[in-house]
């Protein structure tokens, strides 16, 4: 219950003053594949650094499709909690990417569209870029549960 | 069958030995034919997604998932390809709890002069299934594949 308490208090702390990487700090993951948050205004990017343990073909070199999608999923769970007011973890109940282009060994950027938001579950699309958006290296779109078990 | 069952698992274990990623996440594979691999990823405390209720990432599951159904793949050619994957469509059954391991079990489904289809399941206890997708893969020909790559993945032949 304490720590419930914290990750509310975590939460709205970070709303109102903006620092998302506190958060990302508490994901073990996403600190393994190197993620971070660039929130200007009220677009929010998601970066993901060429860490060399992202590699996936190291003979282009090029990113791990499955990296491109667990950093797709992590910011689309991320941009919920930032849009909403979710202080709990969303649980992601589907995911399909769609691989676009090969991902170089760079920066990869990803931003979200928060489809729809119904009471218990919400729909959330992610594309993933790395030169500009109008060349994105994956398409994704996920469906997420909300659940009162907590 | 190409080769023997021993010489497709040292050929898959060789092809995720190169891979950085699959190094990180400490992959093995434990079983490889021309239809069927079975891979697992040991627990590790960077894996974790949710610390409050001590859960894998999905994301991990998500890299074991590709990787598994890409291996299949390889195996399943009549030599070595390579073979992006187009789409992944994964199903999230259940949450993947700290401290186990995951397996992953993938099978080819279908190959066509273009296209191979494939499927892969995984899970942390037999019989209840943590995830399943479908993954589908993209041929680039064998003319796009030097013929050495697949001698430096599955071996010369006697």
């Amino acid at each position: 219950m304490n720590e419930a308490k914290t990750m509310v208090e975590l939460v709205s702390k970070i709303q109102r003053e903006g620092n998302w990487q506190e958060l990302i700090e508490k994901i073990p993951y996403a600190k393994f594949i190197g993620i971070s948050v660039l929130s200007m205004g009220d677009e929010i990017i998601f970066k993901m650094d060429p860490l060399p343990s992202n590699t996936g073909n190291p003979v282009l070199p090029a990113l791990h499709g499955g990296v491109i999608a667990g950093f797709m999923e992590t910011a689309a769970t991320l941009n919920m909690m930032m849009r909403l007011d979710v202080v709990q973890v969303p649980k992601i109940i589907d995911l399909t990417v769609d691989y676009l282009r090969s991902g170089a060994m760079k920066d990869t950027y990803a931003t979200c569209i928060l489809n729809r938001q119904g009471r218990r579950v919400a729909n959330v699309q992610v594309l993933a870029w790395q030169k500009n958006r109008e060349t994105p290296i994956a398409s994704a779109r996920a469906h997420f549960l909300f659940d009162d078990d907590e | 069958m190409r080769f023997s069952e021993q010489r497709y698992l040292a050929g898959v274990e060789r092809f995720i030995g190169v891979i950085p990623q699959c190094q990180a996440l400490k992959m093995a594979a434990l079983e490889a034919n021309n239809k069927r691999v079975l891979f697992t990823v040991p627990f590790a405390e960077h894996l974790i997604g949710n610390a409050k209720k001590q859960l894998i990432h999905s994301g991990v599951i998500t890299t074991l998932l590709d990787t598994a159904c890409g291996s299949v793949v390889i195996c399943a050619l009549p030599r070595f390809e390579m073979c992006p994957t187009l789409d992944l469509r994964i199903d999230h059954l259940r949450p993947a709890v700290a401290g186990l391991p995951l397996y992953c079990v993938a099978k080819v489904i279908k190959v066509t002069p273009q296209i191979v289809f494939t499927e892969g399941e995984v899970y942390q206890e037999e019989g209840l299934p943590v995830a399943r997708a479908a993954a589908n893969f993209m041929r680039l020909g064998e003319d796009k594949t030097p013929l050495e790559m697949d001698v430096a993945v599955f071996g010369v032949n006697e």
